[in-house]
C-alpha cells in the first residue's frame, strides 16, 4: 500500500511539474504585452518590463521564475491586479471567503441531495420521483447564475428578506450569516442535484437486485433493508461524486462571486488573464492543478484502500 | 395632568431631537471594481480617485465655490496658492498644521520623499509620467525616472527640493500659469507617502514597497481616513479628527460597496441602499426619462482608426477613400442606438476640453469650434452624407483606374469583450453595403488583445475601434490629438500626416499655449485639418449618466467636469 502511494505521489509531483512549466510558456507567449497601456508611456513601460525580466529571452526569464519557485517557493509577484503584491498572499487573501461559502454550500447540498435522491428512488415513477427528477434536471441543466440572479431578484427586491451583497462589514454575525443564504443556496443547487441524480440512480439499481430480496425474506421490513443494504452500498459510487466537490471547495464560482460580490478566489483567475498578471495567471493554475491531482489522488488512494484489486492491478501493469 | 402632558411632550421632542443629532451622515456609494491599491503612485487604474479624494490630502484641491455654479482651487496641504518666483520657478508653502491622520505632520520634506520616491527609477511607478509631466513638465523629472546609462540624472538635477525656508521649489521645463500648478498636484500620484510605513514595506534591493496593499499598510491624509477596506467587497472610510480644514465635508462616514455586477447596482439602488447610481446602457432606457438623471460629461470621443497600409485594399492610400468613410458612418444611429444615448459628433476634440483653460471657455463652446461643428453639421448630421460617401468612393476608384462598380470588402477588427463596439461593427457590415450599393463590404475580425497590440501585429485591417482618453487635456483643446502625430511613437493608428504634425506643432508652441485665444484658432485650423485628411473617424462623445438619492444634498447647482456635483463635499438631508 506504501509503495502504492509513493508511486502515485511521486507521479503527482511531475505531472505538477510539467503543469507548471507548460503554463509558464503558454501564459507568457500570449500576444499581450504586461504593461501595455495608454496610460503608461513607453519608457516607463520598457523600465517596467525591465524590472521585471520580461526583456531577458524567455529561457531565461523561466529560469528566474523556477529557480524563485523551487528554491524560495516565490511565485512572483502581481503586476496588475495589486501591483507589489506577492501573488501567493493575494491568493490566500481570497481563498478563505470561497472556503466558507462553498463548504457551507455543501453542507447543504451532500444531505439535501442523498434525502432527494434516496425520496426519489423510493417513490421511483410515482409524482414525488418525477417533481424530484424534475427539478434535477432543472438544476443541473440551467445555469447557477440564472438561480442566483432570480434569487437575487426576488429575495433582495421584491421581497427584501436578504441583502442584496454578501456581507464582510456587517455589525452583527446574524447580518453576514443572511448575507451568506443567497449565494449558498444558488452554489449548492447544482451539487446537490449532482448528488441526488446519482444516489437515485445506484438507489434504483440495489432495490432491485437480489441481496434485497433477501434481506426482505430474512423478515427484514422494506425500511431495515433500504438503510442496512441498500443505502449503504450505494453510498460507495456516491463517493465519486463528493469528493471532487469536497476537495473543490477552494475553488469558487466566478459568476455567483460576481453577483453576490463575494470577495473570493472565482473571478481570480478571469482577471489574471484579461489584466495580462501573468504571474498572478501561473498561481492560480498551479493552485487548480493541485486541487485537481490531489483529488485525483485521494480518489485512486481511496480505490486502493476500498478495492485491494485496483492497486494490486496498478502494480501488475 | 396638563403638567404631566406637557412633561411627556416635552420628554418626546427631547428624544427626537438627540436622535436627529445623534443620527449619523452616511453615505452609500459603490465602485465597479476595486482599488488594485492606495498607493496612488503604482497604478493607472482609475478606480484609486474614489478613496484618494475622500482620504487623501494633495498640494491643491478643487473644491465648489459658494455659489455652486463652479469650482476653485484652494491650497490643501499648501498654505496659499503658488508663488512664481521667475519665469519656470515656483514656491509652495506647505500648511503647517498639515498632518497624516495619525497626527505626524506632513512637511515640505514630506513632499519631496515623496514625489523622489514616485520617480525613482528602481522602483519604476506606473505613475511616474503622471509626477513627472501631466500638467505640467517638471525639469529633469522624466529622465530622471527612466535614467537611462547614457544620460544618467542625479536627483540632485531634478526640479523638485526644498527651500531653504521650508517652501517646496518646483522648476519647470517651460512656462506655465497657476492654474497648470494647482492642477498638476492635485492627481492622486502626489497624495504624500507616510515613509515610515512605506519603508517598512520596501524589499531588500528596493524594488518595491507594500505600501497601500492593505488598510494597515496605508496612512490617510484627507478629510476622512479609510477605517476598513475588504478587497473586492468594501471600503469604509470616516472623519478624520486630525484633518486641518473639518468644515470641507459633512459625512461622518463613508461606505464604498465594490459591485462588479449590473443587476446587483440597480437592485440596490432600487432598494434605496446607494445614493449615487450610474445605470448601465442596457439600464438607460429604463432611467433616461427619470427627473434625477443628471448628464456628466466625459473626456472620451470613441473613433474608429483607418489603415492605409493594409496590402490587401489597393485604395487604402486614399484620402478620397477615407473621406468616403468618414461620411458613410450613421453616427446618429451609433451613438443612440448601440452606445445607448451618446452625442453622435463628426468633429474629435470633446467637449470638456478648454475648461480648465484660463477663460474656462471649452473649445467647443468657442466661436471657433462651433464653426467646425457647423461646418460638419452643414454635411448632414452629425457628418453622415451617403451621397457624399459615394462622391468620394467615386473619387477614389478613379484616382486607381478601377472600375466604379468594384466590390470591395474591408476588414474591421475589434475586441468582442468590448461591449459596444462588437454590436456597432455589426451593425456597419449591414449598413455599408446599403450606403455604398453593395461596392463596399465588411468583413470582421476579433482580436482578445489589446487595439494597440492588434494594430502592432497585422496590417491587415481596414478600419478598428479605438476609445483612447489618455490623449485628453481639459486645458488644450489641440493635446486630444497628439497621441495621433508623429510625434507619439507608440500610437495604434499607423496613419500619420506631415500637415497635420506641423498644424499641431504650432498649437503645442509655447507662444500659442499661453495665449488661449490663438489656440482656439490654431485648434480650429488644426481639426480642420484632421477632418480633411480623416486622421480617423470620429463616431461619438461619451456621455455619462448619473442619478442621486433624494437624502443627498450636492453642493453643485452644475456638472463640472473635475469634481462633477461636488458628491465629496456634499451632506446627507434624512
Amino acid at each position: 500500500m506504501f509503495k502504492y502511494f509513493l508511486k502515485r505521489f511521486a507521479a503527482m509531483l511531475v505531472t505538477l511539474f510539467l503543469i507548471l512549466t507548460l503554463s509558464f510558456w503558454v501564459i507568457r507567449l500570449m500576444p499581450l504585452s504586461i504593461f501595455e497601456n495608454p496610460d503608461i508611456s513607453p519608457e516607463i513601460q520598457q523600465k517596467l518590463e525591465e524590472k521585471m525580466h520580461l526583456h531577458e529571452p524567455m529561457v531565461v526569464q523561466f529560469g528566474y521564475f523556477i529557480s524563485g519557485v523551487l528554491t524560495r517557493g516565490d511565485f512572483g509577484t502581481s503586476v496588475k491586479i495589486r501591483p507589489g503584491m506577492d501573488v501567493l498572499e493575494i491568493i490566500w487573501e481570497r481563498v478563505p471567503t470561497t472556503m466558507i461559502l462553498n463548504a457551507a454550500s455543501l453542507i447543504l447540498a451532500i444531505p439535501l441531495g442523498i434525502l432527494a435522491g434516496t425520496i426519489a428512488a423510493l417513490k421511483r415513477g410515482k409524482m414525488t420521483d418525477n417533481l424530484i427528477s424534475f427539478l434535477i434536471v432543472i438544476f443541473i441543466s440551467v445555469p447557477s447564475f440564472v438561480f442566483a440572479s432570480l434569487l437575487q431578484y426576488l429575495f433582495t427586491l421584491q421581497w427584501p428578506v436578504f441583502p442584496t451583497l454578501y456581507l464582510t462589514h456587517a455589525s452583527t454575525t446574524g447580518q453576514i450569516v443572511a448575507s451568506m443564504v443567497l449565494p449558498v443556496i444558488a452554489l449548492s443547487l447544482g451539487p446537490l442535484a449532482t448528488i441526488a441524480r446519482y444516489l437515485r440512480g445506484e438507489l434504483i439499481e440495489s432495490l432491485s437486485s437480489e441481496y434485497m430480496l433477501l434481506a426482505r425474506t430474512k423478515g427484514l421490513t422494506r425500511g431495515e433493508a433500504v438503510v442496512a443494504h441498500a443505502f449503504r452500498n450505494s453510498l460507495v459510487p456516491i463517493a465519486n461524486t463528493i469528493i471532487p466537490l469536497i476537495t473543490g471547495i477552494m475553488g469558487g464560482s466566478l459568476v455567483i462571486e460576481k453577483i453576490f460580490a463575494v470577495p473570493g478566489i472565482g473571478g481570480l483567475l478571469v482577471d489574471s488573464i484579461m489584466a495580462g498578471d501573468h504571474f498572478l495567471t501561473v498561481a492560480l493554475l498551479m493552485m487548480y492543478s493541485v486541487t485537481s491531482l490531489l483529488t485525483i489522488f485521494i480518489i485512486d488512494v481511496s480505490y486502493g484502500i476500498i478495492d485491494p484489486r485496483i492497486r494490486i492491478g496498478g502494480g501488475q501493469e | 395632568m396638563k403638567k404631566v402632558w406637557g412633561l411627556l411632550l416635552a420628554a418626546v421632542l427631547l428624544t427626537v431631537l438627540c436622535a436627529c443629532a445623534q443620527a449619523e451622515k452616511v453615505l452609500h456609494i459603490y465602485l465597479k471594481d476595486d482599488c488594485p491599491t492606495m498607493n496612488g503612485q503604482t497604478s493607472v487604474e482609475s478606480s484609486i480617485n474614489t478613496p484618494m479624494t475622500y482620504c487623501g490630502a494633495t498640494l491643491y484641491r478643487a473644491i465648489p465655490t459658494e455659489d455652486g455654479m463652479g469650482y476653485e482651487f484652494i491650497g490643501e496641504i499648501a498654505d496659499g496658492m503658488p508663488e512664481q518666483v521667475d519665469k519656470n520657478t515656483w514656491h509652495i508653502k506647505i500648511r503647517p498644521e498639515a498632518c497624516f491622520a495619525n497626527g505626524e505632520p506632513i512637511t515640505a520634506d514630506t513632499i519631496v520623499y515623496s514625489l523622489k520616491t514616485g520617480l525613482d527609477p528602481k522602483l519604476t511607478n506606473a505613475m511616474a509620467d503622471f509626477i513627472s509631466s501631466q500638467a505640467i513638465n517638471i525639469k529633469n523629472a522624466k529622465a530622471y525616472s527612466i535614467q537611462t546609462e547614457a544620460e544618467p540624472v542625479a536627483w540632485e538635477d531634478v526640479g523638485i527640493r526644498k527651500t531653504e525656508d521650508g517652501c517646496l521649489e518646483i522648476i519647470t521645463e517651460d512656462e506655465v500659469t497657476q492654474m497648470d500648478v494647482c492642477n498638476h498636484f492635485t492627481t492622486r500620484a502626489m497624495v504624500p507617502l507616510y515613509e515610515p510605513l512605506y519603508e517598512a514595506g520596501m524589499n531588500e534591493d528596493r524594488t518595491k514597497s507594500d505600501y497601500g496593499l492593505t488598510v494597515e499598510r496605508w496612512m490617510s491624509s484627507g478629510p476622512y481616513k479609510l477605517t476598513k477596506w475588504v478587497y473586492k467587497s468594501i471600503q469604509v472610510y470616516e472623519r478624520n479628527e486630525h484633518y486641518w480644514n473639518p468644515d470641507l465635508c459633512h459625512y461622518d462616514r463613508v461606505e464604498v460597496n465594490i459591485i462588479p455586477e449590473a443587476n446587483a447596482r440597480m437592485e440596490m439602488w432600487e432598494r434605496g441602499d446607494l445614493d449615487l447610481y450610474t445605470p448601465d446602457p442596457s439600464a438607460l432606457e429604463q432611467y433616461i426619462d427619470d427627473p434625477r438623471i443628471e448628464e456628466i460629461g466625459s473626456l472620451t470621443v470613441y473613433h474608429i482608426d483607418v489603415n492605409d497600409k493594409n496590402p490587401d485594399n489597393p485604395i487604402c492610400s486614399s484620402n478620397n477613400y477615407r473621406k468616403a468613410l468618414y461620411y458613410a458612418i450613421n453616427r446618429p444611429v451609433i451613438a443612440k442606438e448601440i452606445f445607448g444615448y451618446q452625442e453622435a459628433v463628426g468633429t474629435y476634440v470633446n467637449n470638456q476640453a478648454g475648461i480648465y483653460s484660463p477663460s474656462g471657455l471649452a473649445y467647443r463652446d468657442s466661436a471657433q469650434g462651433k464653426e467646425v461643428t457647423e461646418m460638419v453639421e452643414s454635411w448632414g448630421p452629425a457628418g453622415y452624407n451617403p451621397e457624399m460617401a459615394n462622391k468620394y468612393l467615386d473619387a477614389a476608384y478613379e484616382e486607381f483606374g478601377m472600375p466604379k462598380d468594384t466590390v470591395l470588402t474591408l476588414i474591421i477588427g475589434y475586441n468582442p469583450n468590448e461591449a459596444s463596439w462588437k454590436p456597432t461593427a455589426e451593425y456597419l457590415q449591414e449598413e455599408l453595403p446599403k450606403v455604398f450599393n453593395g461596392r463596399i463590404r465588411l468583413k470582421s475580425v476579433t482580436y482578445s488583445t489589446s487595439t494597440t497590440e492588434f494594430k502592432k501585429g497585422t496590417d491587415q485591417w481596414d478600419l478598428s475601434p479605438n476609445d483612447w482618453s489618455r490623449t485628453l487635456s481639459r486645458t488644450y483643446p489641440h493635446a486630444a490629438f497628439y497621441y495621433f502625430t508623429s510625434g507619439y511613437a507608440n500610437h495604434p493608428n499607423v496613419y500619420v500626416d506631415a500637415e497635420f504634425d506641423a498644424q499641431y506643432a504650432v498649437c503645442d508652441s509655447d507662444e500659442v499655449r499661453m495665449n488661449y485665444d490663438r489656440l482656439l484658432d490654431e485648434t480650429a485650423k488644426l481639426e480642420k485639418i484632421y477632418l480633411d485628411k480623416v486622421i480617423h473617424i470620429p463616431v461619438c462623445q461619451e456621455v455619462g449618466y448619473e442619478l442621486y438619492s433624494d437624502r443627498v444634498v450636492l453642493p453643485m447647482k452644475q456638472y463640472l467636469p473635475v469634481i462633477g456635483w461636488g458628491l465629496p463635499y456634499g451632506d446627507i438631508n434624512e
